[in-house]
């Protein structure tokens, strides 16, 4: 199918005599013009800043060197392979982090989603507390949590302190706790916009086909490994690829809970890779080479895509195509 | 990668610009999109519009609205402040007239040739007598990047504080059993780490009063200030490589932060604030704070001030404190003798060199710094005024106003020292060296590194960001 | 029980016949949801507590669950610091138009990747997925100075021109959403002579109301959260509510006012929770695709 796409002079003649086309070059026209917004779009706003922010990743820009700004060919991207000191601990933390997050984060909201298809009673007022910590602004689900789990200020540790009987000063935004912490934060503020997503690919799953099953014998289990979850997996694989970015790209959240502003570095156990690009890029002024660790990711990030596609082949099933 | 930074490989910053406005201009959109801005064009040139990036609180909309009454003519924008934004405005040509700084971000400003001198500026207005400058403002003025506090002058300070004093609760102190702090001569360093030591309170694993209080983000600042009485710096004379590895004085000053949090007598990683120094100084957690006047301002509103219903006891109790004198502020620690009490971030405005309207700008910049918004700065007490003519409004009134102001007068003498900034650095909060700190004190206060280890790092570090920088701007 | 059955749908009140483990199965739905509103809503009661205390008392310890005293003057000062009806209806506005052309351009994109089989789509559909994947970080910069030098910085049609332009994510949804309708749907209406566009707009969209309503939340709390497009195109005078609180609530000094930023997050939260609980029902509105397959 190396079929080129026919020109927009052209495309507009064929329009007048779509009646004499086949099918096929119908469908085809139909098909650019459709996407002809998106991809506008994306050659003039999209395509253009990213060429420039990877040119910006073979210069010494440094945010204000404009005078003397000029190109240092791969200078930057050696720099991140040989002379990057906290690299791997970037590295190594947004790998354990993604670990965590993802799973936890899918199965939990694909939980919830299921139990909020069903008929509950005051479905509606659950999802909508489900969904309210996504609503909230960063600087207050990270203050929510600061006061829930602050040193001495904290919920936490208050309880703990009435249970054991001594006050309790452990430290769960810092050290060790703080991926823990982070990631308890970080599913408790995403669940919401798992949940109504899943909630959505729910909806669209026929009915009468959970019903034949059941009409087979098939318990409530059965039921959802043998037609909800099928059904559900190109939703689920969505969530998946979606999960995974955002969470090699989280920095917000660590970096505003470590200080309360931008800027502060948080503990060594969330110090995350976008978290390294952002002190690499500001605190340390070197922006072409900010813009080498990201797009370093960048491809990272498309790598792992292209995994989750090739996999997705044997678990994801399209109605479009099976047919 | 083959031709290391030849002349022929270097971008004018028109070049890149040119590649910026390609792909903008590109396709028919482009065209579609300038006809919807011809409306903002023209209004822009019916007036001069000079934009501001300052905080909301340091100039407010109704100060914002008096400056259009009074001044017809020209329109005054306010941006939220943003390192980011600034760069980015810089980038794309759209740069604010003014912008908010600090000290340590200047000699790398006018390395680069981005600040307007305002020498002729000042000598022509009626309102900013260079005369009437306090001694502070001679961070923004320079000969070149490396020669800091006499010549041309570039910029002014909003307001300011000797920022190393030390605000102290000697109610702690007495429930401690601890002899108070003397007011009238600073004591050192070590001296207050005895008495951090010794005010601190413990409950099990809690820290219920953590003896003193640093800002982490002045980490570095606070190292070099104390080193110049001592004559020395935390760089090489060509700022070219950070000295601390084999300076003894440094050595002992890394020390004293690292010690203050491995003993637990100062926030750290090992302590933390439930929010920040302020309101747990006024709930009694924390003994002594190293804050400049300004705090005296804060704990005007929100404990001296505080009435009615709001007077919860943690803030009665305070107000107690405060109106029987056991609040106070004391002298700034020395550090080998002397007593040396400058502003460690003399806040500032710069105008841009390349402004449009350079006239505009320095009106709003006399706005700013000789009228309504510097005389509600002064009169609030929130720093000490840039211009000697405004100091009489500062408060007064009070014993606890009395007090401050008893030593503040005492303080002032002590507050000229200009600290030199490394023009290869970026001026953060923290900068670049005390970034390299608070990124490995972790691991030292957890013993997984040790302080020789710890130095090595932090110079290795600076020394590279040095190394860069000077590279990226052809120095 | 009876109530409940009237306000499912019909299929999920077919689906409610008994069934031996349905009781046992919704008894544990609901001690799962109830430990989960707990989890979820603990520190939101924490936070609106807080939001009636003083910075001092925020940061006092041991600690006290009720306000000393009810600080409503928190929130007076979170309307009152700023021109709170003004940022919100910037926000307003700005949210609205970005997340409805973006619904609609994108089902549209996701439309033509989902259903319409062209040369290049796969490769062309790579490409959304690889935008997907593009960290904003890359591109936010570079894309400000080439809307700076076309003089659209400082007004708001960058949000129309983002709208319009789709987006990656919600093209992925509609793509992921429009795969999964009967092949059957579409095919019997072009047998009868249905324009590809009309079956867009008149089976598949009535059909994807859930999706919709996903891709409408969602894009809307997007602009309605994003502080740093707004921080960077606009100014003071048409700039964000979320831009203010991040920003406005400081003393003289700079240093943060936190119960009144953490009042204003509520006030700042509420239109939100408004439209959800309205944008929730259209969720939960079955598709006619449930009868056609059976």
């Amino acid at each position: 199918m190396a079929a080129e796409a026919p020109s927009p002079a052209a495309a507009r003649v064929v329009v007048t005599e779509r009646r004499y086309l086949s099918r096929q070059t119908r469908r085809t026209i139909a098909f650019y013009t459709f996407i002809a917004p998106w991809l506008a779009g994306f050659l003039l706003l999209g395509l253009g800043p990213m060429l420039i922010g990877f040119l910006a990743s073979l210069t010494n820009y440094n945010g204000v060197n404009l005078d003397t700004l000029q190109f240092v060919g791969l200078r930057n991207y050696e720099r991140i392979f040989t002379a990057d000191r906290d690299l791997g601990l970037a590295v190594s933390r947004t790998i354990l982090w993604t670990m965590l997050n993802v799973p936890i984060w899918l199965v939990a909201s694909f939980i919830l989603a299921l139990i909020l298809d069903q008929a509950v009673r005051a479905r509606g007022f659950f999802r909508t507390v489900f969904y309210l910590p996504s609503i909230l602004p960063i600087v207050a689900i990270v203050w929510a949590w600061r006061v829930m789990l602050g040193q001495n200020n904290g919920l936490l540790n208050g309880i703990l302190s009435i249970t054991r009987g001594a006050p309790v000063a452990e430290i769960w935004l810092g050290g060790n706790n703080a991926i823990y912490s982070l990631t308890v934060i970080s599913v408790w503020a995403g669940l919401g916009s798992g949940m109504i997503i899943f909630l959505a690919g729910l909806q669209g799953i026929p009915e009468s086909l959970k019903e034949a099953a059941r009409i087979d014998g098939a318990g409530a289990w059965r039921v959802i490994r043998h037609v909800t979850m099928p059904l559900m997996t190109p939703v689920i694989f969505f969530q998946l690829i979606l999960s995974i970015i955002g969470s090699l790209q989280q920095f917000t959240i660590p970096m505003i809970l470590a200080g309360g502003q931008l800027g502060s570095r948080p503990p060594d156990s969330t110090y995350l890779y976008m978290i390294h690009v952002n002190l690499q890029t500001f605190a340390s002024q070197r922006f072409g080479y900010g813009m080498a660790l990201i797009w370093v990711m960048f491809v990272v990030i498309i790598l792992l895509t292209v995994i989750v596609f090739w996999t997705a082949r044997y678990w994801v099933y399209y109605e479009a195509d099976i047919k | 990668m083959e031709a290391q930074n030849t002349s022929k490989n270097s971008v004018s910053r028109r070049d890149f610009m040119k590649v910026a406005g390609a792909a903008a201009a590109s396709g028919l959109l482009a065209t579609h999109l300038s006809a919807f801005t011809g409306r903002s064009t023209a209004r822009a040139q019916a007036e001069a519009e000079v934009s501001f990036m300052i905080h909301g609180g340091e100039l407010s909309e109704e100060e914002i609205q008096v400056f259009h009454d009074e001044n017809p003519g020209i329109t005054l924008t306010r941006l939220d402040v943003d390192q980011t934004t600034l760069f980015a405005r810089m980038a794309a040509g759209d740069a604010p007239d003014i912008w908010r700084l600090q000290y340590p971000e200047f000699p790398q400003l006018l390395a680069r040739n981005l600040v307007l001198n305002l020498q002729s500026f000042f000598e022509a207005s009626a309102l900013l007598k260079l005369d009437d400058l306090v001694e502070p403002n001679n961070f923004y003025k320079a000969t070149d990047a490396f020669n800091i506090g006499e010549g041309p002058i570039y910029g002014m300070i909003k307001d300011w504080s000797p920022d190393m004093t030390v605000f102290v609760n000697d109610g702690l102190f007495e429930a401690a059993g601890v002899d108070p702090v003397p007011q009238d001569a600073p004591l050192s360093y070590q001296e207050y780490a005895d008495l951090a030591a010794q005010v601190t309170q413990t409950e099990g694993e809690r820290v219920n009063v953590v003896g003193y209080f640093f800002n982490q983000g002045w980490i570095d600042r606070y190292w070099a200030a104390w080193l110049i009485p001592l004559g020395q710096g935390l760089f090489s004379e060509d700022f070219r490589t950070a000295n601390i590895v084999n300076n003894e004085e440094a050595r002992a000053m890394v020390k004293w932060h690292l010690d203050m949090a491995q003993d637990k007598v100062a926030f750290s990683p090992l302590v933390q604030s439930s929010a920040w120094a302020g309101p747990d100084f006024i709930n009694q957690s924390v003994a002594m704070v190293q804050f400049g006047y300004w705090f005296s301002a804060f704990l005007r509103i929100n404990a001296l001030n505080v009435t009615g219903d709001d007077l919860t006891p943690a803030i009665e109790s305070f107000q107690e404190l405060m109106d029987s004198g056991k609040i106070r502020m004391v002298p700034a620690p020395s550090w080998g003798g002397e007593w040396s009490s400058p502003t460690i971030t003399a806040t500032a405005a710069v105008i841009y060199r390349e402004t449009a309207n350079p006239d505009e700008a320095f009106r709003v910049f006399e706005y700013y710094n000789a009228e309504l918004p510097a005389i509600n700065r002064a009169d609030l007490g929130w720093g000490i005024p840039a211009l000697r003519s405004m100091f009489d409004r500062l408060p007064k009134d009070g014993t606890y106003g009395q007090l401050m102001w008893n030593a503040l007068e005492n303080e002032l003498p002590h507050t000229g020292t200009i600290i030199p900034a490394n023009p290869y650095l970026p001026g953060g909060e923290p900068g670049a060296m005390g970034q390299a700190f608070l990124g490995k004190w972790e691991e030292y206060l957890n013993g997984n590194l040790s302080f020789d280890d710890l130095l090595v790092q932090i110079e290795e570090d600076t020394n590279d960001i040095i190394e860069t920088n000077a590279f990226d701007m052809g120095m | 029980m009876a109530t409940e059955i009237a306000s499912a749908p019909p299929d999920q009140a077919a689906a409610h016949q008994v069934h031996p483990h349905q009781r046992e199965r919704l008894a544990l739905s609901y001690v799962v949801l109830i430990i989960t509103t707990i989890f979820l809503l603990l520190p939101i009661v924490w936070l609106v507590l807080a939001s009636f205390k003083s910075d001092v008392e925020l940061s006092a310890f041991p600690i006290k669950v009720l306000p000393e005293v009810w600080r409503v003057q928190n929130y007076i000062d979170a309307v009152t610091m700023i021109d709170f009806p003004r940022y919100a209806g910037n926000s307003v506005v700005l949210a609205t138009t970005n997340a409805s052309l973006t619904v609609i351009t994108s089902a549209l994109v996701g439309f033509a990747f989902a259903r319409i089989e062209a040369p290049g789509r796969g490769r062309l559909f790579g490409l959304v997925v690889a935008l997907l994947m593009v960290p904003a970080v890359v591109y936010v910069i570079p894309q400000y100075v080439v809307f700076a030098r076309i003089g659209l910085v400082r007004t708001w049609w960058p949000w129309v021109l983002w709208g319009i332009s789709a987006s990656p994510f919600h093209i992925f949804l509609f793509r992921q959403f429009f795969s999964a309708f009967p092949k059957e749907l579409e095919d019997a209406a072009e047998v009868d002579g249905c324009s590809l566009f009309r079956i867009w707009w008149q089976i598949f969209l009535p059909n994807a109301k859930p999706a919709m309503a996903v891709s409408f939340i969602l894009a809307f709390v997007w602009v309605w959260g994003d502080w740093f497009s707004p921080l960077l195109y606009l100014t003071d005078a048409n700039t964000t509510l979320a831009v203010k609180l991040a920003n406005a609530y400081v003393d003289p000094f700079g240093n943060p006012l936190i119960t009144v930023t953490l009042a204003a997050s509520i006030l700042y939260a509420l239109p939100l929770i408004v439209m959800f609980f309205i944008g929730q029902r259209y969720i939960l509105e079955g598709v006619v695709t449930t009868g056609l397959k059976g």
